[in-house]
């Protein structure tokens, strides 16, 4: 006999493919959705204000808490700019760790009630308050929710690792959403050496300005597109495929590719591969917290699922960025087909929408050219641009 | 009264090839039949496409066979003559005119009504402008 242990996922190196000659394309439709699925100004601006508020009170010079001096920062997509604009009947949430000092001797319990009872201390807060297994959720009219996660310094490890008391175990769990947020951004910078720096400072911490999704990094939007093909593939499934998890993948298995498809191609790759070697399911560690398994909420059933979202992701794109001669033969509709079924009908139909009033302008600007076999593409003004025409007839 | 330079066939048919090389010009009795492919972004399919030209008279383009398609059986696809003929151009003398070169107008703009066929068949929005028939009554001869 022997006993099956849970393993780390391995990672297996992908081959090498070449570049589709539809990525231009593609990235620029990804592009596009990307720009639809951040949040609109108002769900930003609300979200802060609500964090503000909340740290406030948390923090507040008259709270029981002000002795152990609380910090309070955001964790999460929030702070790594993954956000998705809620759809449907889910909601977008605000991850706030609420860090207090010189209290890891405490029984976890204890500490867990006591910002639960600060929380509870007020009048509005009060009536929106849930516990769960880590966090206090308050759960605010429309769709918006915020988790507050208790959590105490690991003095032991340092670097912004700490302790959060587990309800159900009634323990100390340990994590490091700083060092996670270090980690997702040295991915990134896969891509680029710009330094961009994420600012956390201050008893309350800003959370992070909202960037303009074209000026996003690479990655960010690839977990965005996984999250989003998630929301769509699952209606929810937050539970199966956790946006911890998809991040933890996705930062992973990024290499740095320059084209947004062919990175979330290479992404899906590297997945499918690590997933394909185990049948039984395996341990997503925290890259920088290896003891903290992201995926202990997955059973057989779970993980058969996310292997099957993983599945139908990884197809989907393929076929838009390697079609069969056959599909090839019905040109961008068989693309923009598969693109809507793993994005949202209305994103692509949009990102189209605009890929043709660009063209159009363009060409009003006379800086459109028609290449040999008829590729259309843009020249300087006036260097032998296409004349001005009106398409004629009903 | 200003006087062009009606460009004979021959070298309308020199243009073509010149710029698109894969296109087989013939000429039979002044009557110029350039055949060749489109394809206007990677992402789209490879047309066959033919331009019909007899000097002072105006271009025609067709997409011949079944390769254009309405979205709906015996659908209208919009801007077009007949199932396999777009309408490029309002044809007027303000749009076309015997001195201009197939090859850098009628052959473009058949590449960009392909781009926005294709946007069209995909979205069910016509995105590339034009003017509708019947707006304008005053349809002028061929220059």
């Amino acid at each position: 006999m022997f006993v099956v242990r849970t393993t780390t996922l391995l990672i297996v190196e992908p081959e090498r493919k070449i570049v589709s000659p539809r990525s231009n394309w593609v990235d620029r439709q990804l592009n596009r959705v990307c720009v639809q699925l951040e949040l609109t100004a108002t769900q930003y601006k609300d979200a802060e204000q609500k964090y503000r508020a909340v740290g406030g009170w948390l923090s507040d010079i008259g709270s029981p808490l002000a002795i152990y001096e609380p910090e309070i920062y955001p964790q999460g997509s929030m702070l790594l700019g993954t956000t998705v604009r809620p759809q449907g009947r889910i909601e977008y949430d605000l991850d706030l760790v609420c860090q207090l000092h010189w209290c890891a001797n405490q029984p976890p319990m204890t500490i867990y009630d006591w910002v639960h009872d600060r929380i509870a201390g007020h009048e509005t807060y009060a009536a929106m308050l849930e516990k769960l297994k880590r966090c206090v959720r308050l759960n605010y009219a429309g769709d918006f929710h915020m988790d507050i996660l208790p959590a105490c310094p690991n003095d032991q490890i340092g670097n912004g690792s700490i302790v959060v008391p587990d309800c159900k175990l009634v323990c100390w769990m340990h994590t490091n959403p700083k060092g996670f947020a270090a980690w997702f951004f040295e991915q990134c910078r896969r891509q680029e050496s710009d330094e961009r720096r994420v600012m956390l400072k201050d008893s309350v911490a800003p959370i992070p300005s909202p960037v303009p999704s074209e000026f996003k990094y690479s990655l960010q939007r690839i977990v965005q597109l996984m999250k989003r093909h998630r929301d769509l593939y699952f209606h929810g499934g937050r539970d199966i495929a956790r946006s911890v998890i998809l991040t933890t993948l996705g930062g992973m298995f990024y290499r740095g590719e320059r084209s947004l498809s062919t990175a979330l191609d290479g992404v899906l790759d590297g997945i499918s591969a690590a997933l394909a070697i185990h049948t039984q399911v395996p341990r997503i560690e925290n890259p920088v917290h290896p003891s903290e398994n992201f995926a202990d909420t997955w059973d057989q059933e779970k993980y058969e699922k996310f292997k099957a979202y993983i599945g139908n992701f990884r197809r989907g794109l393929k076929s838009v960025l390697y079609p069969s001669a056959q599909d090839e033969q019905r040109g961008l509709e068989k693309s923009a087909g598969p693109l809507s079924e793993l994005f949202g009908e209305t994103e692509v139909k949009e990102a189209i929408r605009i890929e043709a009033s660009e063209m159009n302008r363009n060409r009003n600007q006379g800086k459109l050219s028609v290449g040999a076999t008829g590729l259309i593409g843009t020249v300087r003004s006036g260097a032998a641009s296409i004349p001005p025409n009106n398409f004629f007839g009903r | 009264m200003i006087r062009i330079k009606t460009l004979g066939v021959r070298d309308q048919a020199a243009w073509v090839r010149c710029c698109f090389p894969t296109f087989q010009c013939t000429i039979d009795g002044g009557f110029l039949v350039c055949r060749g492919t489109l394809q206007p972004d990677p992402v789209n399919r490879v047309y066959a496409v033919e331009i019909h030209y007899r000097a002072g008279q105006w271009p025609k383009a067709f997409v011949p066979g079944n390769q254009l398609e309405p979205l709906v059986p015996e659908g209208k696809i919009p801007h077009t003559y007949g199932p396999t003929e777009p309408c490029l151009f309002y044809p007027s003398r303000s749009s076309w005119r015997s001195d201009m070169k197939l090859a850098h107008t009628v052959i473009p703009w058949l590449a960009l009504w392909l781009a926005f066929y294709e946007m069209w068949r995909a979205t069910g929005e016509w995105y590339g402008g034009g003017i509708t028939h019947g707006e304008s009554n005053e349809i002028e001869p061929a220059a």
